[in-house]
């Protein structure tokens, strides 16, 4: 071996390890790359095998993967995710006798809501939300408030069947029964439940289309319903039969202008036919419903304004005369911090001749004026504060209500 | 931000960006079912997306935000919160997925589609 040759060998060993150097980063970065794209892999495997502890999440997870086990089909295995909603509180009645209490001060064991989603298959999705609710006599009772299986073909175009909110102003499709995702600790007069002196049918069972367009002015949304109509009574949800042959019919068309993020404007209209009680003489006949009405929100943080009303008409034909009542709501928040104080005006105007809310607790002209304080000291549980001063044509009142509420 | 490399979407305004994590908008023009990312607790990203995009006060309000959304049936869960590198394989893997990154953040674009988003 000659001089020149031990001098390249020498050169080749003094620069090997600036070499190794540089390919060792190359090569650690690849690994880290590929070491990522292995835990994901992994993670989405795990979350295949059933059945897999559960995980001690936030309900804003960090990862997640199509989970539930069984057979796959054509790759695809349904995700299911359940959540929950519950709440207890203590009333406080100043007069029992009220239109809206009949008992005493009191704890209230409030309610346990089940929330259940699915994704089905691509673009299927699946809600269940189950109800416990705790009575006065003691009883619990078990109810299903909706059941929807739903088929987004597009954002233009979803479609869904089962039981759920009817297309019926803002609060109805945003709210239901989680009372934690509410501001206050009650829903409006006007959109109480039809178990619980409601004048809305605000469950439907049926169909429902919805979608949303983008435009340039901003975002047009649309929700309408085709659905069993209401029962003879209004606490008569007609869940697996109907008693006419007509449909009701309801529609919601909502803008969202882009200049003003957070506002959108809303009306909606609904007609049915209100089957006749046989052998009672105030209701020999149909009653024909139309219901139409507006919101104005503005939801951009730290606001909350919500504006609301129906008009509620209703066509006797027992007495050959037309009935209206009407509601609404005016409520106002504004978040500082973990705090928001808010104001609520509730308003409720009855016809008095109107054969179908005749005789139900609490359905009467009033007006309401609710001041509260809703506090988030933790992510998923708030309380809240309330005072509420009712207005009833029967008798007024004032409320209190300390309220804990909860998302699981 | 960051987009699967399929992706053939070549514009997102801040405005389509509300959409898009308000559940608006849940498929890109192809029809392909949008993937929702979001970036890690506590980073600039996830600061940015907070105040800009769900013009909120804290990442708890977002959290909140999208049990609310679950709720509503808009999305069948809340949006994956994973790290940067996390979320990169998975846009990586998924051509609907999208995550939103601070600059710099992305040191290997291979397979990713990166688009500048005006006014984040």
């Amino acid at each position: 071996m000659g001089r020149p040759t031990w001098a390249a060998l020498a050169l080749v060993l003094l620069l090997a390890p600036t070499q190794a150097r540089g390919d060792d980063a190359a090569r650690i970065e690849a690994l880290e790359r590929e070491v990522a794209e292995l835990r994901l892999l992994v993670k989405d495997l795990q979350a295949e095998r059933p059945p897999t502890p559960p995980p001690a999440r936030a309900p804003m997870d960090h990862d997640h993967g199509p989970a539930a086990g069984g057979p796959t089909s054509g790759g695809w295995a349904p995700t299911l995710a359940i959540r929950g909603f519950g709440n207890v509180q203590y009333d406080y009645e100043t007069n029992p006798e009220g239109p809206r209490s009949g008992s005493t001060n009191h704890f209230t064991n409030g309610s346990m809501d089940l929330l259940i989603t699915s994704e089905v298959a691509q673009k299927v999705g699946f809600l269940a939300e189950t109800q416990f609710e705790f009575n006065p006599g003691g009883e619990t009772t078990v109810d299903v408030e909706r059941l929807l299986v739903r088929y987004d073909y597009s954002d233009a175009l979803n479609v869904a069947m089962g039981r759920g909110h009817t297309a019926l102003g803002y609060w109805n499709a945003r709210y239901h029964h989680g009372v934690w995702l509410y501001t206050t600790t009650d829903r409006p007069l006007l959109f109480r439940f039809e178990d619980d002196g409601g004048i809305l049918p605000v469950h439907f069972v049926g169909l429902e289309l919805g979608g949303s367009v983008e435009t340039a002015p901003g975002l047009f949304s649309y929700v309408f319903n085709a659905a069993n109509g209401r029962g003879q009574i209004t606490d008569e949800v007609q869940l697996v039969e109907d008693k006419n042959d007509s449909k009701m019919l309801a529609g919601m068309l909502r803008f969202a202008p882009e200049i003003v993020p957070g506002l959108a404007f809303g009306v909606n209209a609904l007609t049915d036919a209100i089957p006749s009680i046989p052998g009672d003489p105030t209701r020999a006949h149909s009653i024909g419903e139309t219901i139409a009405g507006f919101h104005v929100v503005y939801t951009e943080a730290p606001w909350e304004v919500l504006l609301e009303s129906q008009y509620i008409r209703h066509e006797d034909h027992t007495f050959h005369r037309t009935n209206a009542s009407w509601g609404g709501y005016f409520q106002a928040g504004y978040r500082i911090g973990k705090f928001m104080p808010y104001y609520r005006f509730d308003w409720l105007g009855i016809d008095e001749r109107d054969a179908f809310f005749a005789g139900i607790p609490g359905v009467e002209d009033s007006t309401q004026h609710v001041f509260g304080v809703r506090m988030d000291p933790w992510t998923f549980l708030a309380l809240k504060l309330e005072y509420r001063r009712l207005l009833a044509r029967s008798a007024d009142s004032n409320a209190g209500t300390a309220q804990v509420s909860f998302a699981f | 931000m960051v987009l699967n490399q399929k992706n053939a979407v070549s514009t997102v305004s801040l405005q389509q960006l509300r959409l898009i994590y308000g559940a608006y908008k849940r498929s890109w023009p192809d029809g392909t079912p949008i993937q929702l990312l979001l970036p890690a607790s506590g980073t600039p990203a996830m600061q940015a997306m907070v105040s800009r995009v769900f013009k909120r006060q804290s990442e708890e309000e977002v959290a909140q935000y999208y049990v609310d959304l679950v709720f509503q049936q808009k999305l069948v869960r809340p949006p994956a919160q994973l790290s940067i590198r996390e979320s990169l394989a998975r846009v990586r893997s998924q051509p609907g997925a999208i995550v939103v990154a601070n600059e710099g953040e992305v040191d290997d674009a291979r397979g990713l589609r990166l688009l500048p988003l005006e006014g984040l």
